[in-house]
């Protein structure tokens, strides 16, 4: 029995330990927000926040996660309100499908932390989800309004 | 009311308080729309919220967008007062005026006359519904805002409180349109709705669909294409938790299962005895060897002006051939296919992340041999289309398994059936000669092409054995290019591998060659590439003045050094119809340390007629420069034994933001024409600029795509 916490609640799972934790969020979680692109860690959108890390999801076997705590593109919306990051991928207009951005954002958030004020090269190096819809100018202008918005204190 | 002559327009106010609002589709003489009916167009409640209901699919191209701009434009609503966008269902194909498939140009050229249209008529019955009710003439009042006015009294109605009278309001056929400079919503650069559901993970795509007792199915296809199942052991398979039934469809074998690890375990675990057909002999070369012969040896040729051929054969002047090759190119939409589906004995309801909901709903009435009536098709948001989810397959694999397993199914793609079951862009190969004379004028054209087959696979089934069927192949062979002597043939290759429609379609090929070869020309005449252009186009207006306006932008941005500079035309339709649109594209590219070619920057000079959205079309201006560059660097499948060999974005990798040049400057010339939109007709112009940089750059011949390293 592996149990972890999602969202903030001590969930359970006693099934198959090879189960990426992907299929654990999508299924058994029912937190559809997080995505299956290509399942071998190529794509980034199933990118979720482990013990505040980013994370992809689909590599990651249910026997890894016991007793950690996970954070899903959901919980950054719990309280009704938006995340910054969100907020700046809305006034950017990025969502060009929007498949690919929930793990775009979450990415993002770690991201900013390990680096605050980030460059062109930063991005270009570190922010490698793939979005087909190719919307990447525009949410590289949004990662750097994000990073202004961080350095002027905003937190969620 | 009836449904009169004057009016396609029909109204109906709910117990609710809702005004409900039906657009009429008039039969037409052609067999898809053989009756006329009411479809539900727009609900305003009480309040006036408006919900837009949207028959186009939305796959992040931003149609709803475009067409909810046009319809409140004209309809001097009030924007804020945009509630929501409902997906409208595909209920019989009759209903509608086209197949409704969202390809091409669709959603902005046809979206044009109908939204308007409904938009004009909406607000003209709104403004004799409060001329009635206050008995003045209803020529003097004014709208604005989803508010009348009466600018002599003062006086105003919002529009719901109208709504009580609208419904007996004979509304208008023909209210007149705006002109350009009164629009108050089209040509702003409004942001894309539904955002918000998109960045908090709440958006349903056809992936996310669940209700209690969905199963998840998976199936295992003939790795060959063509392929059939001789026999299979299902005995481990069947061991695995969680596995609930495992069944032969007419693809291949289907794994019903609990979720989607237990169905992919399962699938690992079956051993499958396939009958591999022909096509195991096959290899990318092998195809590539039947194509280029039919480029001497054609099945189809026509003089289209003069007689090229024999002006080439000719002793004089100078001859320029240009060979190109490009290979099969996969899709790979964010969101792999995916449908779900649910058949019992009376009913069928469909969730499908479709391009082509009303082909998808006739094809499951013919699978199923069942009435329209007892199909509900409910289409998803979706994780990119690019033209794959144009075919009916997926869905029609769903309904099977429902069908004779029982169950209610999601049946998953996962990555590597997407990329290795596509419907790809065909395979092709090109041979251009032309002839310049001896003042270096462009006198003779003659070119072949070898494709395979897309006919038999059209999006539509109506015309897969027709003539129009194989156009989706070779359309753009014929350049714009005003050419004294022009010779054109074709050869097609019928494969088992599906080929069909993928962004920008044949013209990502037949174009690219064509601008390839232009900027050849103009090095050998030692002509300015832009200005040999706009000579050869000077009887087109629109696409001389798109020529001059980049022309100008070349003047004011000399090349830097180390970088080249490449330039391409693009273009769809001629002069004197709507369907025309009309792009210069110039790209700067350097060389990389490690012999790599990278984009500095791009220019695009679009005329694409009245701009809907700026932010909208510079968005997807943005996005086709991505798919572009993936296509051009890597975006290559290839065939061994008949068998597809890439898999994933490991082997098939796709452009990341770093890869995409920072730099790209975009001029809309909005001249007021019809609108076309833009989500893929790019393809064509992009890539051709960036092989001609990449050609200056190395010295070599460009060959086609990819090109993945300098020489
Ligand atoms: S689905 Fe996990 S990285 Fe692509
Ligand atoms: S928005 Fe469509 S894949 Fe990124």
């Amino acid at each position: 029995m592996i149990t972890l916490n999602v969202n903030g609640k001590s969930l359970s799972y006693d099934g198959d330990e090879d189960m990426p934790l992907l299929w654990f969020l999508r299924e058994n979680a029912e937190l559809t927000g997080t995505k299956y692109g290509c399942g071998i860690g190529q794509c980034g959108a199933c990118t979720v926040h482990i013990d505040g890390e980013a994370e992809r999801s689909c590599t990651i076997p249910m026997a890894e996660v016991g007793g950690t705590n996970i954070s899903t593109i959901e919980n950054l919306s719990a309280n009704g309100g938006l995340h910054f990051v969100q907020r700046v991928w809305i006034e950017e207009d990025v969502p060009q499908c929007g498949y690919c951005q929930s793990g775009q954002i979450m990415a993002t958030i770690t991201f900013l932390e390990k680096f605050p004020n980030p460059t062109d090269e930063d991005i270009d190096k570190y922010h490698t989800n793939i979005c087909r819809c190719g919307s990447y100018d525009n949410m590289r202008k949004a990662i750097h309004k994000a990073a202004k918005l961080q350095a002027e204190g905003a937190t969620s | 009311m009836s449904i009169s002559r004057r009016s396609f327009l029909k109204t109906a106010l709910t117990a609710s308080g809702t005004l409900m609002i039906y657009a009429v589709a008039p039969p037409l003489a052609h067999a898809i729309a053989t009756k006329a009916f009411a479809l539900p167009f727009l609900e305003m409640d009480e309040n006036g919220g408006i919900t837009y209901i949207s028959y186009r699919s939305d796959m992040g191209q931003g149609s709803p967008t475009g067409q909810a701009q046009m319809l409140f434009d004209e309809m001097d609503a009030d924007w804020n007062k945009l509630v929501a966008v409902k997906e409208g269902l595909a209920i019989d194909r009759d209903y509608y005026q086209d197949g409704l498939a969202t390809v091409g140009a669709v959603s902005t050229f046809l979206g044009w006359k109908n939204h308007r249209r409904t938009g004009a008529n909406l607000r003209e019955g709104f403004k004799i519904s409060a001329a009635g009710r206050w008995q003045v003439p209803s020529e003097r009042l004014t709208t604005k805002n989803s508010v009348v006015t009466d600018p002599v009294t003062g006086k105003t109605f919002q529009y719901h409180d109208l709504f009580d009278t609208i419904t007996d309001v004979f509304l208008p056929a023909d209210a007149p349109l705006k002109s350009k400079s009164q629009a108050t919503l089209i040509g702003k650069p409004i942001p894309q709705l539904r955002s918000r559901e998109r960045v908090t993970g709440d958006a349903k795509y056809g992936m996310d669909v669940n209700f209690p007792g969905l199963k998840v199915a998976m199936i295992e296809r003939s790795p060959v294409s063509g392929g059939k199942v001789n026999n299979y052991d299902a005995e481990d398979a069947l061991k695995i938790k969680g596995v609930v039934d495992i069944i032969e469809v007419s693809n291949g074998v289907a794994i019903i299962a609990d979720g989607f690890w237990a169905a992919k375990k399962a699938r690992d675990a079956l051993k499958i005895e396939w009958d591999n057909g022909d096509y195991e002999t096959q290899s990318s070369q092998s195809i590539a060897a039947q194509l280029k012969d039919m480029l001497d040896n054609p099945m189809e040729s026509k003089d289209l002006t003069g007689d090229a051929k024999t002006l080439i054969a000719e002793d004089n002047g100078q001859i320029l051939t240009g060979n190109f090759s490009f290979p099969f190119v996969a899709h790979a939409t964010m969101e792999p296919m995916n449908c779900t589906a649910w058949v019992t004995d009376e009913k069928c309801e469909i969730w499908a992340p479709t391009q082509s909901k009303l082909v998808a709903l006739e094809e499951v009435v013919k699978f199923l041999d069942r009435n329209n009536q007892d199909i509900n098709l409910h289409t998803t948001l979706m994780g990119g289309g690019f033209g794959r989810r144009a075919q009916e397959d997926f869905v029609i694999e769903a309904v099977e398994v429902s069908q004779k397993s029982g169950h209610p199914v999601k049946l998953i793609w996962t990555r590597e059936d997407d990329m290795r079951h596509d419907y790809y862009r065909p395979a092709c190969e090109l041979r251009i000669q032309a002839k310049l004379d001896d003042e270096n004028k462009l006198i003779a054209w003659d070119s072949a092409i070898g494709y395979v087959n897309p006919g038999p696979y059209h999006f539509i089934p109506e015309i897969r054995e027709l003539h129009f069927g194989r156009m989706i192949g070779f359309a753009g062979q014929e350049p714009a290019y005003k050419i004294p002597h022009q010779h054109y043939s074709q050869g097609y290759l019928d494969t088992p591998m599906t080929v069909g429609i993928l962004r920008g379609i044949s013209h990502g090929y037949t174009n690219f060659s064509v601008e390839v070869m232009i900027d050849r020309m103009a090095a050998l005449g030692n002509r300015n590439p832009l200005e040999l252009r706009a000579e050869l186009l000077k009887e087109n207006p629109r696409a001389l003045k798109v020529m001059q306006a980049l022309q100008e932008i070349n003047t004011n941005n000399p090349v830097q050094k180390e970088m080249a500079r490449g330039y391409a035309f693009a273009f769809e339709g001629k002069p004197g119809i709507d369907y025309q649109y009309y792009s210069g594209h110039m790209a700067d590219v350097s060389k990389t340390p490690d012999g790599s070619w990278k984009v500095e920057k791009v220019w695009v000079v679009a005329d694409h007629g009245r701009v809907i959205n700026p932010n909208g079309f510079t968005r997807q201006i943005q996005s086709s420069i991505a798919f572009a560059m993936s296509m051009m660097r890597s975006g290559v499948i290839t065939v061994k034994n008949g068998v597809v060999e890439q898999g994933n974005f490991d082997d098939y990798p796709v452009s990341l933001i770093g890869d995409v040049p920072k730099n790209v400057s975009i001029k809309l010339l909005d001249n007021g024409a019809h609108p076309m939109g833009c989500g893929e007709k790019m393809q064509a112009g992009i890539q051709p600029a960036i092989a001609n940089a990449i050609e200056k750059l190395s010295g070599e011949e460009v060959t086609g795509i990819p090109i993945r390293s300098l020489l």
